[in-house]
């Protein structure tokens, strides 16, 4: 992979990457640490890539286990109301604004397996593909998301 | 919110974007959050070190230690640059596997085997540093209680490193547990 293309198959998939981080650090300033490691990583990663792959999946992979894998920052002020700052182009309903708060702050209450796998899930990825990229098989995704999506209703609900 | 919407949420939740060229930027090793750090201090080191090695055959008696002694110092001097250098390849180095799984199973063998040389290159280095320097003196009460207070202090900080060191690797283990729970 040239570094021109690169450079065009990340801007085309960042969003997925800031969503990444924004589930996996609490902190702003962690957030962008994050974001410049899953790049490097997924950079240095590039040669590794096989075409016949789907670049979202590799995409995917490499962003959550650089997340779970490299160390935090010890004493974070946990706030959950932050919204994203630097987006709002075009105004989002507060309901909407409400909702999305609300999914995040059930997200980072799940451990680190399930939020990899109700990302994967949320991205429309099928089973299969979440079962290669997390090393499970296919039925334990099936069971893991019904879990998770147990746990997530209890969550948002109460 | 009913299950059904958290698809149709995640999918309107509006993300940062950023140019070519930042991504460009980040994807420099130059850049990088903790490699940039690791590079400066690495520099820093050597340059301490050589001045250090440039020097202490006189400026701290070297000369009239045996050099068997000498030659441990010297060679110690090593082990902080290696451990420098371990740091940076843990660090550059995160995806071990085809799968998050396999990864992290690697990356914490690999975070366990430079835990324990870091703690182990350390001790070693600071035992010879304190055989050098106390090699020869005459060992008053004083003496001994200076001694025991740097005894004291190398083994604060020994417990100190193992506690770190724990809590990263335990932290690592929780994760890769997940998986399976």
């Amino acid at each position: 992979m040239h570094e021109e293309q690169f450079l065009t198959i990340i801007q085309e998939h960042q969003g997925i990457i800031h969503k990444i981080c924004r589930l996996y650090r609490d902190k702003p300033e962690d957030r962008e640490d994050l974001f410049q490691e899953i790049i490097f990583q997924l950079w240095k990663a590039r040669i590794s890539f096989r075409n016949e792959a789907k670049i979202g999946t590799w995409i995917y992979r490499i962003a959550l286990n650089t997340s779970i894998a490299t160390f935090r920052k010890k004493n974070q002020n946990i706030s959950y109301l932050n919204v994203l700052p630097d987006l709002a182009e075009e105004q989002l309903s507060d309901e909407l604004l409400f909702r999305q708060e609300k999914l995040f702050i059930a997200l980072k209450k799940l451990n680190e397996a399930d939020k990899a796998i109700i990302t994967l899930y949320l991205e429309d990825l099928s089973y299969q593909e979440i079962a290669d990229i997390i090393g499970i098989s296919e039925n334990y995704v099936g069971v893991r998301l019904n879990r998770i999506k147990n746990t997530l209703k209890k969550l948002i609900t109460t | 919110m009913e299950l059904d919407k958290l698809k149709t949420t995640w999918k309107t939740i509006k993300t940062p974007v950023f140019s070519e060229e930042t991504i460009y930027l980040n994807k420099l090793e130059k850049t990088h959050p903790v490699l940039k750090d690791i590079k400066k201090q690495f520099i820093i080191e050597i340059i301490g070190w050589s001045i250090f090695l440039a020097c202490f055959y006189f400026i701290f008696d070297g000369h009239q230690k045996p050099i068997w002694l000498n030659t441990l110092l010297v060679s110690s001097v090593v082990f902080p640059i290696v451990h420098n250098a371990m740091s940076y390849q843990i660090s550059k180095y995160v995806i071990l596997g085809n799968n998050l799984q396999e990864s992290l199973k690697n990356y914490i063998r690999k975070v366990k085997n430079y835990a324990l040389l870091s703690i182990l290159l350390r001790q070693i280095y600071l035992l010879c540093f304190l055989l050098f320097f106390s090699f020869g003196l005459n060992f008053n009460s004083e003496r001994y209680i200076i001694l025991a207070v740097i005894i004291l202090f190398f083994l604060i900080q020994l417990l100190i490193s193992i506690k770190t060191w724990s809590n990263r690797l335990s932290n690592l283990r929780n994760s890769l547990l997940s998986f399976d729970s």
